[in-house]
């Protein structure tokens, strides 16, 4: 039996469609409920998409190539974790959407994700601008409304404003620019405009990279590179934290398979390229720089959190700037599977601390590993990896972008890298030390882990070191 | 067409998009944007893109502005307060923008000082709506759906963020 | 032949994982599940050392310019310290079983003990120095846990963090050693680089500097002076492991590194005359020092640093062969003594002092027999173990004069004190009333004693040693040295008899030695200088770089950009949409135009 691929969005949207429905036609159900039947689909589009081997689609538009099936596999993954994270965190989003009923809204804050998926799954197949550029829209417009979800909460209001207007900004640098990109080479696809740029006269090099750095800006803006960050830190820190991690994993990633196939693509021809690339390291120096520096002072973990994605995207960027060494695509690929598992265990874990302790200071978690050794240690791990500890997934990221960086000889960069990283050494133990040398302050009871919240912990930890151990793993990630 | 047709509908669509942001009154601003849309559609029309200029005007012209005008009138919008003119704030903006057409200006120069001979636009044999029907419903049906859902889930995200007390 | 080597490696690993994750709260099944699990490593090390040669292993990690290959090396060498490390790893796992009878924290204790064997049968099978090295670290690991086990006590988590942190400064220059030879051979497999270094073209220096650094690995783990000084605050650590670990197994790792590695110092005499000293002298002072203790564990642990500088000693000679002997024999006898003073200490209720000791042979006939024997072995008393070897190394040297008289004095040094410790602890009457109601330990102590005393006493004769010694044959040792070791250990024994045959206190004072020649103090004044140097520094950093400049630069910035946005009456989301802007506006003109 042959399965289209392209069915699997479809799936989604219908699962989503569906939990939709089933919130508008149940009156006393319990609104989880409909997150847990969320995780299950979603489950079972992972095993399809585990099953399904990478062919022609037959469109020309759409693609499902390895790379395609795992980003796929990725945002699904990141779903379903959020989803997870988000029955966890349903409390305090109850208390903060008006509602007649207590759990007012929960269905949509549980269905509006899975929409999203849908949205990235499209746009890690997608090389063609039009496509991408719908996709793309999908996952900004219901990132909005999850963003400023919390209606009675004045910075979740905020945050969802400031990331509509400046989102917008960048759309429409975007869509400017794949307009200049579609008049000069008479197509908005990909394969088909790395086909023709070669043939092109030198006339048309400034505006073909005219069309190229506007497009590089808005997605630098979805992958929250300097200098389009501004957004993120107060974005993270006001929306609901779920959301925060879908977007600083699920929306980061997306972004990065576009850029890689939108770069690829420009490097069919060297003179445009090349600049292209040179555009790629000033975003990713800069990057690396702001990221690092900015998160020093931070005591918010959440904010902290949110530097730090920033500084993760400059190690991003610079394996993508790095696209003339052959292992270039494979290195985003690791260190974004190395970026999700400890990424969402911090974010898991904070959710689970500050629920607890009503506020997300790096104080709240003063001697955490004496209350609730689990939560410690695996904050523990994913601060390690984060760091850059060896045998961690972290480290193995961070390795291979070093050595993409090294083979395409982007010395620069690897030295600012390698700086960099002893400034993340000082952040994260921050919170090691917090967690470890710090006595608790006042309520030194355990916190209370749910069965799921306790095994997706376990879960991450384990694949966090199972990464960093067994390379190899990830290295078939892409087969 | 005559170049001066042209350049009246350019005017016409700059200077009232212009005044869309500059006026404090929000009924003088929704009208202004409905005369730079219909000089908009004029332009699509002199390009013979009857189609698009048609749509624009039923569209963003008809609908979106009579949308525009009632939430307008509902919510009672009074004349801004007139605020100091902050001048750094403008001329931050302003310096941005002119080095952004500054850039776009070289851009352009550099197809051989401006003078570069592009092919003409393949004018379809069908007419435009015929063109354009089948462009969306066969090559572009997928984007197409996917605006459905982003549609969907931007009326579903507007209940939640607008509504008084959710059930 | 192939799992074999496997199993004798990984069963310990299993048995940590289990141990740590399932089996925490049952503690009598941790411990069983440990010893079973040495125990079927001790039986495969058996069938390998009746097996021919081998090797073989897999690529562990494959990035392409960096491969870790697992992969197990097995000749005479990795045979006999196979043996070496799970025989007496075995018995002294059984005797665990007792001493630990009554700790809470048993399960930990076989975890990392597990962990340990682990790591050391690593170190032993490995036939690449990057196997070697990770496990040479997770020895450090297993070390630290378990000297630190009774973390409560604020001398045991010190002597913890100090044996970690001494081994950091051997193992950095370890590693910078391994990168060099990498760096000049492209490879890290103990047999290649066999055949590269040797037709290495490369100038004196490097092949002299790369070896030493090698050589510091060495310092570090097998506490050579000036890095000794953690070993005798390691047993602060349960005796069982100070026995296993900082007498018998983990210590020797650095001479067996040496000895494995050989091939890389051969070519240099200069390397080779440093190693000879360094060994010399650690072995010297540890002897003087040694003499001077009152704690029976650290006379032990000071006798342990000397006969571990003999073994580096015979590394210098160029005879690694001799030291591997000497290590294989002070194995079973250092550990004899070790559970020997252990069942002392468990029976006088965790007394150390030797002086509140005394008149134990009747009350401890098997512990009194059993470490009579040990003491004979490692004083070099014919026809005991420890006689061949230390016999050996003094042949190995006697090319050179001034290593042959340090090599006597310290067997001299070793029979007296020695015997001071036997004499005092042993004979004469009891000092205190624990001594007095002393008894036996149990057998599961008194059997692994009884065990290991068989090969203390006959390991070294020949007909036995060459069973075992097949790495370089053990030739017949000239008349000279043999007359020189009797007369140093006869005269060193009636020294001690006739200085502390019933005495009460100890009729010598010498602080030199009691206080270690003070080198501790000196490197707790240096250790204090370069902290309050650099917790200085790291204020200055903190203060001026992080806090004042990148800190107050941001938040300059940030208050800058506050003050413009109040300047401007413009709100933040403007201010953000501006920067963005400029941002594009930038990059864009610098890369269409800025750019060649």
């Amino acid at each position: 039996m042959s399965f289209p691929p392209a069915l699997l969005e479809l799936l989604v949207l219908c699962l989503g469609l569906a939990l939709l429905l089933v919130e508008s036609f149940t009156e006393k159900q319990d609104r989880t409920l409909l997150a847990y039947i969320g995780m299950v689909g979603l489950g079972v589009i992972f095993l399809i998409l585990q099953l399904l081997p990478p062919g022609p689609t037959g469109m020309a538009s759409y693609v499902f190539d390895p790379v395609a099936i795992f980003f796929k596999k990725f945002v699904v993954l990141t779903t379903i974790i959020v989803l997870i994270m988000s029955v966890d965190y349903a409390t305090t989003i109850q208390r903060f959407v008006p509602g007649i009923s207590s759990q007012a809204g929960l269905g949509e804050f549980f269905a509006i994700p899975i929409l999203t998926c849908a949205g990235m799954m499209w746009m890690a197949s997608a090389i063609d601008f039009i496509l991408i550029f719908v996709s793309l829209e999908l996952v900004t417009i219901s990132f909005y409304v999850l963003v400023a979800f919390m209606r009675r909460n004045a910075s979740s209001l905020e945050a969802g404003v400031k990331y509509l207007i400046l989102s917008a900004f960048s759309t429409g640098f975007f869509a400017y620019g794949a307009a200049w990109i579609f008049g000069v080479t008479g197509n908005t696809n990909l394969v088909r405009i790395q086909q023709v740029l070669p043939a092109l006269g030198a006339e048309n090099y400034s505006a073909i990279l005219f069309g190229a750095l506007l497009v590089l800006v808005g997605l630098g803006f979805k992958i929250a590179a300097a200098p389009f960050q501004f957004w993120v830190p107060d974005v993270y820190q006001g929306a609901p934290t779920p959301i925060t991690a879908f977007l600083s994993v699920g929306s980061k990633a997306v972004g990065f398979i576009v850029l890689l196939r939108v770069v690829q693509a420009f490097q069919s021809l060297p003179p445009v390229g090349d600049k292209v690339v040179a555009a790629l390291i000033i975003l990713a120096a800069a990057t690396l720089i702001y990221g690092n520096l900015a998160a020093l002072p931070q005591t918010n973990l959440k904010r902290l959190l949110a530097y730090s994605s920033i500084g993760h995207a400059g190690y991003l960027l610079m394996a993508v700037a790095g696209i003339s060494a052959r292992d270039s695509g494979q290195a985003v690929v690791i260190y974004l599977a190395a970026y999700l598992l400890m990424t969402l265990l911090s974010f898991l874990i904070l959710i689970i601390v500050s629920n607890y302790a009503d506020g997300d200071e790096i104080v709240n978690f003063n001697g955490l590993s004496q209350r609730s050794p689990l939560l410690a240690f695996g904050l523990l791990v994913a601060m390690m990896s984060l760091a850059g500890v060896p045998f961690t997934a972290g480290f193995l990221g961070k390795f291979l972008v070093f050595k993409v960086a090294y083979e395409s000889q982007q010395f620069v960069l690897l030295a600012l890298g390698i700086i960099t990283v002893g400034c993340g050494f000082y952040y994260y133990l921050k919170v090691v030390r917090a967690m470890y040398w710090q006595s608790a302050a006042s309520n030194g009871a355990t916190i209370p882990v749910s069965g799921l919240s306790f095994a997706t912990i376990v879960l991450l930890v384990l694949f966090t070191f199972l990464l960093g151990i067994f390379p190899q793993m990830a290295t078939g990630l892409l087969r | 067409m005559a170049p001066i047709v042209f350049w009246i509908f350019v005017i016409l669509m700059l200077g009232f998009g212009l005044s869309v942001i500059v006026s404090r009154n929000p009924v003088t601003s929704a009208l202004s944007l409905v005369v730079s849309f219909i000089a908009l559609a004029a332009l699509y029309v002199s390009l013979g893109a009857f189609f698009i200029g048609v749509i624009q005007i039923l569209v963003y012209a008809g609908a979106v502005m009579v949308l525009f005008l009632f939430i307008i009138m509902l919510l009672d919008l009074r004349v801004e307060i007139r605020k100091r003119m902050n001048l750094p704030a403008v001329s931050g903006g302003t310096i941005v923008i002119i080095l952004f057409i500054k850039i776009l200006f070289d851009v352009c120069y550099s197809f051989n000082g401006g003078h570069a001979e592009f092919p003409a636009v393949s004018v379809a044999t069908h007419g435009d709506v015929w063109t354009i029907g089948t462009m969306i419903f066969r090559y572009y049906n997928l984007p197409l759906q996917i605006v459905g859902t982003l549609i969907l889930v931007a009326s579903i995200g507007v209940v939640i963020l607008s509504k008084r007390e959710l059930k | 032949m192939d799992s074999v080597a496997w199993i004798i490696l990984f069963t310990p690993l299993v048995s940590a994982l289990v141990i740590t994750l399932f089996t925490q709260p049952y503690r009598k099944l941790s411990s069983y599940l440990s010893v079973a699990a040495v125990g079927i490593s001790f039986l495969f090390s058996l069938i390998v050392f009746f097996s021919p040669d081998g090797s073989a292993g897999f690529t562990w990690i494959d990035l392409g310019i960096f491969q870790v290959r697992i992969g197990y090396l097995i000749d005479g060498l990795t045979r006999l310290m196979l043996l070496v490390v799970s025989g007496v790893g075995l018995l002294i796992h059984i005797y665990s079983i007792g001493y630990m009878q009554d700790d809470a924290g048993r399960s930990r204790y076989f975890g990392a003990l597990s962990l340990f064997m682990f790591s050391m049968l690593g170190i032993v099978l490995a036939d690449n120095f990057i196997m070697m090295f990770m496990s040479w670290e997770l020895v450090g690991v297993s070390s630290y846990l378990l000297i630190g086990h009774w973390f409560f006590r604020s001398s045991a988590a010190d002597a913890a963090n100090k044996a970690f942190l001494v081994n950091r400064i051997g193992d950095f220059g370890f590693m910078l050693g391994i990168l060099l030879v990498w760096s000049a051979t492209g490879t890290v497999a103990f047999t290649e680089l066999t055949h590269k270094w040797s037709s290495l073209a490369l100038g004196s220096t490097f092949m002299t500097v790369a070896p030493l650094l090698v050589f510091c690995g060495a310092v570090g783990k097998s506490a050579q002076f000036p890095l000794h000084v953690w070993l005798p605050d390691a047993m602060e650590g349960p005796t069982p492991v100070s026995a296993l670990i900082h007498a018998a197994t983990m210590v020797a790792a650095g001479v067996f590194m040496l000895a494995r590695t050989f091939f890389l110092f051969e070519h240099s005499p200069l390397a080779l005359g440093i190693i000879l000293w360094i060994g010399l002298i650690t072995s010297l002072l540890a002897a003087f020092m040694a003499t001077q203790q009152s704690d029976i564990k650290r006379v032990l642990a000071y006798s342990t640093l000397s006969q571990l500088g003999l073994m580096v000693a015979a590394v210098g000679l160029a005879a690694p062969g001799a030291g591997i002997f000497h290590l294989f024999t002070h194995a079973s006898f250092k550990a004899l003594l070790f559970l020997g003073a252990g069942s002392v200490i468990h029976s006088l209720h965790h007394e150390q002092n030797i002086w509140h000791m005394g008149g134990l042979q009747r009350r401890m006939p098997i512990t009194f027999w059993t470490f009579l024997v040990g003491t004979l072995a490692l004083i070099a008393c014919p026809p005991f173990s420890g006689f061949w070897s230390k016999d050996g190394i003094l042949a190995a040297s006697q090319g050179n004069f001034p290593a042959f008289c340090a090599i006597a004095l310290v067997t001299f040094l070793t029979a007296f004190y020695m015997a001071r410790l036997f004499v005092v602890a042993f004979l004469g009457h009891s000092r205190t009333e624990h001594a007095e109601h002393a008894h036996e330990s149990p057998r599961v102590m008194t059997v692994p004693l009884i065990l290991l005393a068989i090969p203390a006493t006959i390991a070294g004769l020949p007909p036995i040693a060459s069973l075992f010694w097949r790495v370089s044959g053990h030739e017949g040792s000239p008349a000279t040295a043999i007359i020189v070791s009797l007369v140093a250990f006869v005269a060193g024994v009636l020294a001690g008899f006739a200085l502390y045959r019933s005495r009460d206190k100890d009729p010598l004072n010498i602080p030199l030695f009691e206080y270690r020649f003070y080198i501790d103090q000196l490197y707790d004044q240096l250790v204090k200088w370069t902290q309050d140097l650099l917790a200085g520094i790291c204020g200055f950093v903190d203060r001026w770089i992080i806090d004042g400049g990148v800190v107050r630069g941001l938040s300059g910035m940030t208050w800058g950009t506050g003050f413009a946005l109040r300047f401007l009456q413009i709100g933040n989301l403007q201010a953000y949409a501006f920067l963005f802007g400029l941002g594009v506006v930038v990059l864009l003109y610098f890369i269409l135009f800025g750019v060649p």
